[in-house]
């Protein structure tokens, strides 16, 4: 009795108020298209509110989606090919024609020299002076001991140990780490090796001192190494100094290595044929 | 509450019905593109309905009375919606406009009993709120309240008017 005394008025009024308005909707068709459109401005909202969150749970199918796609349009960039045949070193010969379709036909000119097998990051540490990573990919997918592994914005590191599933990298953040690295404007390269200090700045050791720097030139892969292709962006000088005759020149990476989630490992087709050069 | 007072209250809403129906509805002051424009005289049955009468009673009349009204005039539920609502905060806004030492008198809340300035004032804001809230009723939709006071404004000050003339001419005492 006490709870009626105090809200039955206001349930009364509740109780009242909403039949009319039922009315209102139901028996008026102006009100009643309104009230359907926007049951159905309701209704509309929450199935995309829905899907949005359903979305969100197939994200991570898309995204190795994507990651494998993005790996084999890698595949088909011209860096990741080996040029057989130069233009200026065509020989025609006109008798053999048969000759000549082989030795012009671009298919046979161009020979695929890097796959790249997409890959997520599973652990990572940056704090260490000897950092290393561990990718979801392993001598099940092809991976091998020495295979190069980059990130859409630069460089990763080098795969140090395979199990059938997983794969060990060597970040470049590691002080054992040194890659063959370039200035992309003259071509000056050098080894690209770490300080243990800040992991965004990396320093390119042993360029000569008579090569002209500029802040904010960029450092790229200088495909001397068979574990990356030429041209891969790693970052840009910040500073550079002289040390044992050589220039040290800080470099600001272009990836952020401390957030990494997708990875490609570079695999090198040719690299039977190169590293017999190395026995 | 006496008999003669219910009674009264009984013909007032009769008359109110009526007048309301048979001559306002069928006025149309704005014309075509005016047409929204209407005159309310019906909700002095509730704004007269005596000081006393408990809010429940206000509540179910002002359903009935409403829904009737919406009957005659095919707008089902959207008068009987606002005077409900007008049923339910009426005896907040008798409280609000208590003068000093309280009502002496517990029956009709009249512009005799109550004076000039009270009764207008009272009835201003009567009027305006169970005109404004049919309009929202009637636009369904809260988003347009600039559309909805444009709408309130010109069929208000012309409600007021005709009250204000109604509480003299028939000057009701209770």
């Amino acid at each position: 009795m006490n709870f009626l005394s105090r809200y039955g008025n206001f349930l009364l009024f509740l109780f009242l108020e909403f039949y009319s308005l039922y009315m209102v909707a139901r028996y008026n068709k102006k009100q009643n298209e309104i009230y359907q459109s926007s049951a159905n401005l309701v209704s509309g909202y929450i199935y995309e509110n829905a899907s949005t969150i359903r979305n969100y749970f197939s994200m991570q199918a898309v995204a190795d989606n994507l990651a494998h796609e993005n790996a084999e349009l890698r595949t088909q960039l011209e860096a990741s090919k080996y040029i057989a045949v130069q233009e200026r070193g065509k020989v025609i010969f006109p008798l053999d024609t048969s000759t000549i379709r082989r030795d012009t036909s671009p298919r046979k000119d161009v020979i695929q020299q890097f796959n790249y097998i997409s890959a997520e990051v599973v652990s990572n540490s940056i704090a260490r002076t000897d950092n290393y990573l561990t990718i979801n990919r392993g001598s099940n997918h092809g991976i091998q001991v020495g295979m190069g592994v980059i990130s859409p914005d630069g460089i990763v590191g080098i795969v140090r140990n395979v199990t059938p599933h997983y794969a060990q990298v060597m970040s470049i953040l590691n002080k054992r780490s040194s890659i063959s690295a370039m200035i992309k404007r003259n071509r000056y390269f050098g080894s690209l090796v770490w300080d243990g200090i800040n992991p965004s700045i990396m320093t390119l050791d042993n360029v000569p001192k008579h090569a002209d720097l500029i802040r904010g030139d960029t450092i790229i892969t200088s495909g001397f190494s068979d574990a990356f292709p030429g041209g891969v962006r790693i970052g840009r000088i910040v500073d550079f100094k002289v040390r044992n005759g050589f220039f040290a020149i800080d470099v600001e990476l272009w990836n952020d290595l401390s957030n990494i989630r997708y990875v490609y490992v570079v695999e090198n087709l040719m690299l039977s044929e190169l590293s017999q050069f190395k026995k | 509450m006496s008999n003669t007072l219910i009674l009264r209250n009984i013909v007032r809403a009769i008359f109110l019905l009526a007048f309301q129906v048979l001559v306002l509805a069928q006025i149309n002051l704005g014309g075509k593109s005016f047409s929204y424009i209407s005159i309310f005289i019906y909700p002095l049955f509730l704004l007269f309905l005596p000081l006393a009468t408990p809010i429940w009673l206000m509540m179910l009349m002002g359903f009935v009375y409403g829904y009737i009204i919406d009957i005659f005039l095919n707008t089902l539920g959207m008068h009987a919606a606002t005077c409900v609502f007008m049923g339910f905060i009426r005896s907040g806004l008798i409280r609000l406009f208590e003068p000093q030492g309280g009502y002496k008198d517990k029956s009709s809340p009249t512009r005799r009993s109550l004076g000039f300035v009270w009764f207008l004032r009272y009835a201003a804001i009567f009027m305006f709120i169970h005109i404004f809230f049919f309009f929202s009723v009637e636009e369904f939709t809260p988003f347009y309240w600039r559309k909805i006071i444009f709408y309130t404004l010109p069929s208000y000050a012309i409600s007021l008017v005709l009250v204000m003339i109604y509480s003299f001419l028939l000057d009701p005492t209770e």
